[in-house]
């Protein structure tokens, strides 16, 4: 009978447990659980997950473990046939204390949710980083992010030639 | 190897694999994707990623003068305006064709104005009209009583319509066959006929400096009989796609060799997924791909784009990560520049005649080839390579 707790090994060489409910909110875990069914159940190695990631992933899903699993969504026709942008709303007040952290601690829960594949805790991270993008000028987007501007004038004229100017450009 | 990012200083979106910052940038409405341009080459390349932009049709804001709804009218560019001419409507909600239109109106892509156009030509529906010599060139159709044969020119300069006299062997009367030109010469191939009942897979060739039709009868076994298929020139050579045979809806592809007058079935000869069969839809030409949109086969409309690469020979299903193309039949294709222009056709989601025009800019990883458009394309320059044609992006724009 399989067991109720997982244990993986992560980046850093911790063993850490998880209870199978969790562990199965993730597709690449649950895939590697039904892969080796039967099998004496060895420690999952995550070689791209740290044990701090890690457990920010858990602690998300341990907020979420009763929500209702994802239904794919069928992709239906945009009616007008404009361009419309994917929701960006967080309404889960927890949801929007998680994330309020270090933008390296989002980013890299955003790639361990990515390898891990928790669909929810994925689109969270997007969204959150698409609100931080919002509503800022290119300089503050580069000086929030520490992009380096690697445009020069030229470049910058020719996109606002192509996209058409408007006051916010820096 | 155990890289501890967690431990890394300074770690930037930057560092993101692609297909994760394009995750996030479907999130930003149209302002904020443009502003992203503007913060680093990187995200000025993924802002403008035809992964965002792929297979999403604009519809143009309407302007004045805009044609009424209807199916199967031309839409052909010529001198940078495109004319629109012909076409119908039906009775409720049956196939009856009920109003076939004789009005011409010519569009201009700057100011997208609609003018309509005196003429002498009589309503066709169901014809193909093809530009040469700065003139557009109608041939076949419904006229309303009776399937034709005829052709008619009309001059957009002097404003004038004439009937082509010609010689040979034309093609017997039809309607809803395709129409190609290739160096002067007009290529003509399958259709029906309504009244006979008879759907065609015969070949002509009309000569438009001497006027003189050619029954051609190419070498090789020839595709079957079909109606309201579609078919492009490329490169010397005619492709057929797809189409209804009076018993089957097709999805095979056909090459006419028009030097050498053979026709082959390259329809196995290709990769990818093709479009399942399918009639009432049209095919376009730009660069190295034919693009073909939606149509329909008596179980219901397809809502899809495809793409096939002549050199690669790949059948591609054009998505997107924001939303399908249309669901039409029925409709015009012309191209201007890079982008391809639709109008009319019956929308299956709306489950009527429509008379928008969209537009849909062709991907620009695809190539630039001599590209059967009417103008060639340019060389690709700075500002080309990133055009959003600039009014039609404001009024997106503005309309989000």
């Amino acid at each position: 009978m399989a067991s109720e707790s997982i244990s993986v090994t992560t980046s850093d060489d911790q063993t850490i447990q998880l209870s199978r409910k969790h562990a199965q909110m993730s597709q690449t875990i649950n895939s590697m659980l039904e892969d080796s069914v039967g099998a004496d159940q060895e420690a999952i190695p995550l070689p791209n997950v740290s044990s701090e990631v890690l457990k920010k992933v858990i602690d998300w899903c341990t907020h979420h473990e009763n929500d209702p699993a994802p239904v794919e969504k069928v992709k239906k026709l945009n009616k007008k046939r404009e361009y419309k942008a994917k929701n960006s709303t967080i309404s889960d007040e927890w949801d929007k204390n998680f994330v309020n952290a270090e933008l390296r601690v989002i980013v890299d829960i955003l790639l361990a949710a990515n390898y891990l594949d928790v669909k929810g805790l994925f689109e969270l991270m997007c969204k959150h980083i698409a609100n931080e993008l919002k509503g800022k000028t290119p300089d503050q987007i580069r000086e929030r992010f520490g992009i380096q501007d690697d445009l020069t004038e030229e470049d910058k004229a020719a996109m606002r030639k192509a996209w058409g100017a408007t006051k916010n450009d820096s | 190897m155990k890289s501890n990012r967690s431990t890394n200083a300074a770690l930037t979106l930057t560092t993101l694999p692609e297909e994760l910052i394009m995750e996030i940038l479907t999130k930003l409405a149209l302002p904020e994707l443009r502003q992203m341009t503007l913060v680093s080459r990187l995200f000025g390349r993924l802002a403008r990623d035809t992964h965002l932009w792929k297979g999403l049709f604009f519809t143009v804001p309407p302007s004045t003068g805009v044609p009424n709804s209807r199916l199967w009218c031309t839409t052909v560019v010529v001198n940078s305006k495109m004319y629109l001419f012909g076409g119908h409507t039906t009775q409720e909600s049956t196939n009856l064709i009920s109003d076939v239109k004789s009005d011409l109106y010519e569009y201009d892509f700057e100011t997208r104005v609609w003018t309509p156009l005196d003429h002498e030509m009589g309503g066709k529906t169901e014809h193909k009209c093809v530009p040469y010599n700065n003139c557009l060139w109608f041939t076949g159709g419904y006229n309303g009583h009776d399937y034709t044969n005829d052709t008619y020119t009309f001059d957009p300069i002097t404003r004038t319509s004439a009937i082509v006299q010609t010689t040979g062997e034309r093609f017997s009367p039809r309607s809803a066959l395709t129409v190609g030109i290739w160096v002067g010469k007009m290529y003509t191939f399958g259709g029906w006929n309504g009244f006979t009942r008879k759907w065609f897979n015969d070949v002509h060739e009309l000569d438009l400096e001497t006027k003189t039709w050619r029954h051609i009868n190419p070498r090789g076994v020839p595709p079957v009989q079909r109606t309201s298929h579609a078919s492009v020139i490329r490169d010397g050579k005619m492709y057929i796609f797809g189409g209804f045979s009076g018993e089957n809806y097709l999805n095979d592809l056909w090459e006419l060799d028009i030097a050498t007058e053979t026709w082959t079935d390259i329809s196995e000869d290709s990769y990818g997924q093709r479009p399942a069969p399918r009639s009432r839809f049209c095919a376009a030409v730009y660069g190295d791909c034919m693009y073909i949109l939606g149509g329909w086969n008596k179980v219901g409309y397809f809502e899809d784009l495809h793409s096939f690469n002549f050199v690669t020979k790949m059948w591609t299903k054009i998505d997107n990560l924001l939303g399908g193309p249309p669901s039409i039949s029925q409709y015009s294709f012309s191209i201007h520049k890079n982008l391809l222009y639709v109008f009319g056709g019956y929308c299956s989601k709306r489950k009527e005649c429509v008379n928008d025009l969209l537009v849909y800019r062709f991907p620009e990883d695809e190539g630039r080839g001599e590209a059967a458009a009417e103008e060639p394309p340019k060389k690709r320059s700075r500002e080309a390579s990133i055009s959003m044609p600039r009014k039609m992006f404001e009024e997106v724009v503005s309309s989000c």
